[in-house]
């Protein structure tokens, strides 16, 4: 059984740690590793070698640094299919939802290779009287990324090339639920011949959360995960003086006007809601029909929900896995009697569903409420599985209201084939991702990723450029030569 | 660079034929370790020498002459594993002098971090073999 070990200053290093985890495969419910929950000491060993890392890295020319990216590209696609299968192993997506993943990572690292676009600076002669001002971009020193557990490929890639490219240097995280992808992905680092020390890896729990937080040589971390995760990693970092970038959870309302063209949109709306078994924050979690859309929207969503093939995601043809774990099932389960004691109509009950000879997976199929309210606890709070709250609103503005109330912001859609409508739409829905027609409105490697409300504590968002400024300093030298 | 390469080369061939010949397990898995190593460090050793030509130069690097580490060793009459084993610590002896020899007298900053690397990874052998009794 394999037990994952800490990548420090370029050496894969048995964790001394005296508790460990269990790493499950949810498709099957059984256990197929152990993670060490790391020390505060390990922490540091992997913070003080990044440290003394740093200098020759930020020193080492741009081009030279992209270069290094290029060849794990190389590495990252000849490996592609084994990522992808280790992936649906401990985490249960689907293999082409894994496929997907993978994919959006490594256009992380293609992005992150344009570094000697990203990083330069400007200037301008004659502020005043023979005198010249620059502003140049340079790395600031360590950072640390804390993941979670539903992208275990692609999360910490949001982070960690862009911070490296620039010439920090990085301790990352992995969510202890699903330690094995980024292992994998860490061969190929090492592989790569990084120098020493400028990538680290420690895993673990709580424990290793608070060494990097409180950590005084590191200067700043990303984070994703729950919102009160976000909020008090947002909170601690602020005290000690980090920068942060905590993107927290979702409640993602999508709304279905009466133009809407059910016909095109129905793949992607129950992609939206069902795909990665609703473990995603940019998943749909409330489905709202707006005015007379109600009937026909409901009749064959749920056809469409019904049909769904849930099962071991390694297996073909299968449309949706199981849960990240037991717990977290019976988390689901649990929101399923609530929404049934606070009164909403269980029109598809996805409690007790059979995923072809695997009794002890983490399954539970599609779930459909009608008659939610919008103040019911399904219909407010995340809950991370594949339970859709079909909720009514007359017209476009009470479903903007409805997105407005929402304590989170982080996606919202919109079907519909008017371009008033969505244009409308576009401009007062309070969430920062938004589809229009279409279903996960996931923003690729050069747009920024993150939202807002209660599902973002930061100033500057995960991706491309927006990281540049998270991962750079802006000097300004201003001169006087007479 | 292309010495560089040659010497790796060598102990990859010497490696190579002792693979087969190893009964103890943890030899075996080590020489294979060090196969592995050899060859994401030829790897290593050709992309930086694609990535740095354009500043390379032709003249011999002052202080470094191939006669230093020239050793020669044959694997196919030594059937002791002991033996065989002291040949490993020999050819990752020269490698470890090599590499780090050639780090501080390279001009060239990415070369000469790569051969740091490599001479680093060579250290941590050479204490495992010298870690072993029956050498």
């Amino acid at each position: 059984m394999q037990r994952v070990r800490n990548y420090i200053n370029g050496e894969w290093v048995d964790s001394e740690a005296s508790e460990c985890g269990d790493i499950w495969c949810p498709a099957t419910g059984d256990k197929i590793g152990e993670v060490p929950f790391s020390t505060a000491a390990e922490v540091d060993r992997a913070v003080r070698a990044a440290r003394a890392a740093f200098g020759e890295w930020r020193s080492t020319p741009p081009l030279t640094r992209a270069r290094y990216f290029f060849r794990l590209k190389d590495l990252l696609e000849r490996e592609f299919e084994d990522i992808a299968k280790i992936l649906v192993m401990e985490e249960g997506k689907t293999l082409d939802e894994a496929r997907g993943e993978v994919r959006r990572m490594i256009e992380n690292v293609e992005h992150a290779t344009a570094v000697t676009t990203w990083m330069t600076g400007y200037n301008l002669e004659d502020i005043s009287q023979g005198i010249d001002c620059t502003a140049e971009r340079q790395p600031i020193g360590v950072f640390g990324a804390i993941a979670p557990f539903n992208f275990p490929a692609m999360v910490p890639w949001w982070f960690l090339p862009y911070a490296v490219v620039c010439g920090n240097t990085f301790v990352l995280k992995p969510s202890e639920q699903v330690p094995m992808t980024q292992t994998r992905v860490f061969e190929l680092i090492d592989e790569c011949g990084f120098p020493e020390g400028v990538i680290n890896m420690v895993q673990g729990a709580k424990d290793v959360v608070n060494a990097m937080l409180y950590h005084p040589d590191i200067h700043g971390i990303s984070f994703v995960g729950q919102s009160t995760t976000a909020r008090y990693i947002y909170r601690i970092c602020g005290d000690q003086g980090k920068r942060v970038q905590a993107l927290g959870g979702a409640k993602n309302l999508v709304l279905v006007t009466p133009d809407a063209d059910l016909d095109a949109g129905m793949p992607s709306m129950i992609t939206s809601f069902f795909g990665c078994a609703g473990e995603r924050c940019l998943s749909g979690s409330v489905l709202v029909a707006v005015g007379d859309v109600y009937a026909e929207l409901k009749e064959r969503f749920v056809a469409a929900a019904r049909a769904l093939k849930v099962g071991n995601g390694l297996e073909e043809g299968i449309q949706m896995g199981p849960l990240i774990s037991e717990q977290h099932k019976r988390r689901v389960l649990q929101y399923i009697e609530t929404g049934i004691e606070q009164g909403a109509q269980l029109i598809l009950d996805g409690r007790n569903v059979q995923a072809g000879g695997y009794p002890k997976g983490f399954y539970v199929g599609p779930t459909v409420f009608d008659q939610a309210a919008p103040e019911m606890k399904i219909a407010k709070e995340e809950i991370f599985g594949p339970v859709v709250s079909l909720v009514r609103a007359r017209n476009l503005d009470e479903g903007l209201r409805l997105i407005e109330k929402s304590e989170h912001g982080n996606a919202a859609c919109i079907y519909t084939t008017s371009g008033k409508t969505a244009r409308e739409f576009k401009y007062r829905a309070r969430a920062s991702m938004l589809g229009i027609n279409i279903g996960v409105a996931a923003p690729m490697a050069f747009f920024p990723f993150g939202g807002m409300k209660g599902s973002f504590f930061g100033d500057v968002k995960a991706h491309g450029r927006e990281n540049v400024q998270f991962y750079t300093d802006t000097k300004v030298v201003i001169q006087r030569w007479i | 660079m292309a010495f560089a390469a040659e010497v790796v080369k060598q102990s990859q061939g010497f490696y190579q034929d002792s693979v087969p010949q190893f009964t103890d397990p943890r030899a075996k898995e080590f020489a294979v370790t060090l196969l592995r190593d050899g060859r994401k460090h030829l790897a290593w050793l050709e992309q930086a020498r694609r990535e740095n030509v354009t500043e390379m130069i032709l003249e011999p690097i002052a202080g470094l002459e191939r006669d230093r580490y020239q050793i020669t060793v044959d694997g196919s009459e030594l059937v002791d594993e002991a033996k065989r084993l002291t040949c490993f610590l020999l050819l990752e002896e020269r490698e470890e002098r090599f590499f780090r020899d050639a780090s501080s007298k390279i001009p060239l900053p990415e070369v000469s971090k790569l051969f740091r690397k490599i001479a680093g990874k060579k250290e941590s052998n050479l204490k495992w073999l010298r870690s072993l009794e029956w050498i």
